[in-house]
């Protein structure tokens, strides 16, 4: 009796040891930047370093709580006075957004309208209050989620310790984007309050300094916040794309070619990866799905402002083309443009992240149903996971009201045309009433 | 509507009754007490009716303030017949939430069971069969229901964004084409009866969304069952039984065969009444 079963366990870690093997020197197979990284190299906290400087950013903003690091694959609930600093920068924050829209009421903050129509006050107006909008909701649902997003980070390091138990990869995550797209927000940001100040006449009181640089905090952090979204995306990602990696290694593909012996050997530890592979797929389910819940409002809030902001800055692009016979003056060509470019950027990056996420989410079913199955036990595995896979395709939604993908990007701007059709045909409009009242007094 | 409502009572008291039913014999036993969004969307939906009625007394009063006693009984009667629609509202609003309910206990037993599956080495349960049954009641039910009661929502939502749509436009004629100064007290009262419109809008469309989220969960808990290694072949049967109902026959509610309701759908509904007003404005541009 005892040693039959020795010897079992004996074949069962030679075949696990096997596969380990099988992983680590055929980097080409399973992908590549993934698995570089040697797992005894010192981790401080190896998947959050990558967003460090943005995650700091967020914490002195009091967008996000300032965890404590229990180990390195677990981060706490913030102390008292962390806690405490991130309230009063939320109230701060909330006092001066306020004091902005008061300031706005008064005739101080009618000077920083450059514009000469109606209709263009009117834009602006809708679209500074949309700013204000967006980042008033932000802290406040930032201040409601805040348990929520140690849960998801959590979460994500429990996961990556498995990984690393499991089968010794670590995984990087490829976030660098965050830090130029950080760096772009800054000098955008910059730029356009250079600018605007540059254009202002007449004596600035301190009051107009506070709304221009309050306005531009503003929407750096509402960018910024987004920035963050999309590189906890793309971390969730990765990991999807480690679990396809794990499954494409038992797809037809990869046996081609190989004796039978070898493909019995090879297919022994499939149902043991597969349990592996459906709980980690789950889990990562379960944590895009608690980044949509927490993200969710805040993204749909900044993709409006963004498409109104879009759509105005064209519109002030193609007022000032056709109004001046071709003529552009400089710096409203330059502002447009800043704004253009952020918003530009960050919406592409958006619809990027999630359509690449949402992508390596479905396409694991396809996968699957590559694989080697040619006895009933594996076919019954992989039939488990199809049958409960029809008709559940994964998606980020913006609170339910769309979905965000590559198709987004397309269906915003196409909005932005119409739209700016709409914008050009109140122009025409005012301008051809303009013509008759001047008709009328003479 | 009062009309379709009467026609068909026969019908909703059976439905009721069928559902009622299905509480006292499934259901009863469990726990509801920590079914947070059902307590918060019973008590947003009675606001939003207090509400409706405290701003259409509010406006009615404001706007016409000598009030002899004819014009106060035909404010009684106009009142009365907007509350009794407004309570229909609320009928089909309380219906789907304690489909709702339902359904969320039907995913709480599945998600202990799971639990349950994992941390003891339980490999049988018929209790996937049970609910399996209790869920396709539920979604007859959910499919009876919607029937009953599809031509008085798709009037009731039609009617509240037409209301907004034109006072919008009116208020916009007000303001700028006759020159009027808007006053504190009338931008008040337009903008309450605004938000409070468009509250009891997005509350009929949310409680939709929220049975429909219910019901897709069901088969995200369902695929929890994939890892659970050396299932006994019936369990495994009957939850794949379960999950290929789930993805055929999902719980949905359709108005008139015309759409489903969802989130996405009151987005475009909303899309659609911010273009119509534009268009209105550029019709009477002129005259602005």
């Amino acid at each position: 009796m005892s040693p039959n079963s020795w010897v079992i366990e004996m074949a069962a870690h030679k075949s696990r040891l096997q596969v380990r093997r099988s992983l680590s020197p055929h980097p080409h197979a399973l992908g590549s930047d993934a698995f570089v990284r040697s797992p005894h190299a010192p981790v401080g906290n190896p998947v959050f370093e990558d967003i460090g400087t943005i995650l700091s950013v967020l914490k002195a903003s009091g967008l996000l709580p300032i965890y404590e690091q229990v180990s390195s694959f677990e981060v706490g609930p913030p102390t008292r006075t962390n806690e405490f600093y991130s309230f009063f920068v939320r109230g701060v924050v909330h006092a001066l957004t306020i004091f902005n829209i008061y300031s706005l009421m008064t005739p101080n903050g009618a000077k920083l309208f450059i514009s000469l129509r109606e209709t263009d006050n009117v834009n602006q107006w809708i679209e500074l209050l949309l700013c204000i909008l967006t980042y008033t909701l932000t802290v406040f649902v930032c201040a409601r989620n805040t348990k929520c997003i140690i849960q998801i980070m959590n979460e994500i390091l429990k996961l990556d310790q498995e990984v690393l138990r499991q089968f010794g990869v670590a995984l990087s995550n490829n976030c660098n984007f965050s830090i130029k797209f950080l760096l772009l927000i800054a000098a955008c940001q910059a730029y356009i309050i250079f600018i605007r100040i540059h254009v202002l006449d007449g004596v600035i009181t301190p009051t107009t300094y506070i709304l221009i640089g309050f306005y531009a905090i503003q929407n750096g952090l509402t960018a910024t916040y987004i920035v963050f979204a999309s590189a906890l995306l793309r971390i969730v990602c990765i990991r999807f794309q480690f679990v396809n990696r794990l499954l494409n290694g038992y797809s037809y593909a990869q046996l081609l070619g190989k004796s039978r012996r070898q493909l019995q050997s090879h297919m022994e530890s499939f149902p043991e990866d597969s349990l592996f592979i459906y709980r980690t797929h789950n889990r990562l389910l379960r944590i895009y799905k608690s980044i949509n819940e927490c993200c969710s409002l805040i993204i749909v809030c900044f993709l409006g402002y963004s498409f109104y902001t879009v759509t105005t800055n064209w519109y002030n692009l193609f007022v000032q083309i056709t109004n001046n016979k071709g003529v552009i003056s400089s710096h409203i060509m330059q502002w447009c443009l800043a704004w253009l470019c952020l918003h530009t950027a960050l919406l592409t990056l958006l619809s990027r992240s999630c359509g690449a996420t949402t992508n390596e989410a479905n396409i694991t079913s396809q996968i699957l149903a590559r694989v080697y199955g040619k006895s009933k036990e594996f076919q019954n595995i992989i039939d488990k996971f199809l049958t409960k896979s029809i008709k559940q395709e994964v998606q980020f939604t913006a609170y339910g009201f769309f979905a965000i993908d590559n198709s987004t990007l397309f269906k915003i701007f196409s909005a932005v045309t119409t739209y700016l059709v709409i914008l050009i045909q109140f122009k025409q409009l005012e301008d051809s009433k303009l013509e008759e009242q001047l008709q009328e007094t003479n | 509507m009062h009309f379709r409502n009467w026609w068909l009572s026969e019908e909703l008291a059976s439905t009721i009754n069928t559902l009622t039913n299905l509480y006292q014999q499934h259901l009863n036993p469990h726990d509801f007490n920590d079914c947070l969004s059902f307590d918060n969307y019973i008590i947003y939906k009675g606001l939003s009716i207090w509400l409706e009625v405290a701003s259409m007394f509010v406006m009615r009063y404001g706007l016409s303030p000598p009030i002899s006693f004819k014009l106060f009984l035909g404010l009684v009667g106009v009142m009365a017949v907007q509350m009794s629609i407004l309570l229909i509202g609320m009928h089909f609003h309380l219906a789907v939430l304690y489909i709702y309910r339902s359904v969320w206990i039907v995913n709480r037993e599945l998600l202990t069971l799971a639990n349950q599956l994992r941390m003891w080495n339980i490999r049988s349960s018929p209790r996937v069969q049970e609910l399996h049954c209790l869920y396709s009641r539920l979604l007859g039910l959910s499919n009876r229901l919607g029937a009953l009661y599809d031509y008085q929502m798709t009037l009731f939502m039609i009617s509240l964004l037409s209301v907004n749509i034109l006072s919008i436009f009116y208020m916009i004629v007000y303001c700028i084409s006759l020159k009027k100064i808007l006053t504190f007290a009338l931008a008040i009262n337009f903008i309450q009866a605004l938000a409070i419109n468009l509250m009891d809008f997005w509350l009929s469309i949310a409680v939709c969304d929220l049975a429909e989220r219910q019901g897709r969960a069901t088969s995200a808990i369902l695929k929890l069952f994939n890892d659970i290694p050396e299932l006994e072949v019936d369990l495994d049967r009957s939850i794949n039984d379960f999950a290929l109902f789930c993805c055929h026959r999902r719980l949905r509610f359709n108005h008139c065969g015309l759409f489903y309701v969802h989130n996405a759908m009151g987005f475009r509904m909303i899309v659609a009444c911010v273009l119509y007003l534009i268009y209105l404005v550029q019709f009477d541009y002129m005259n602005l």
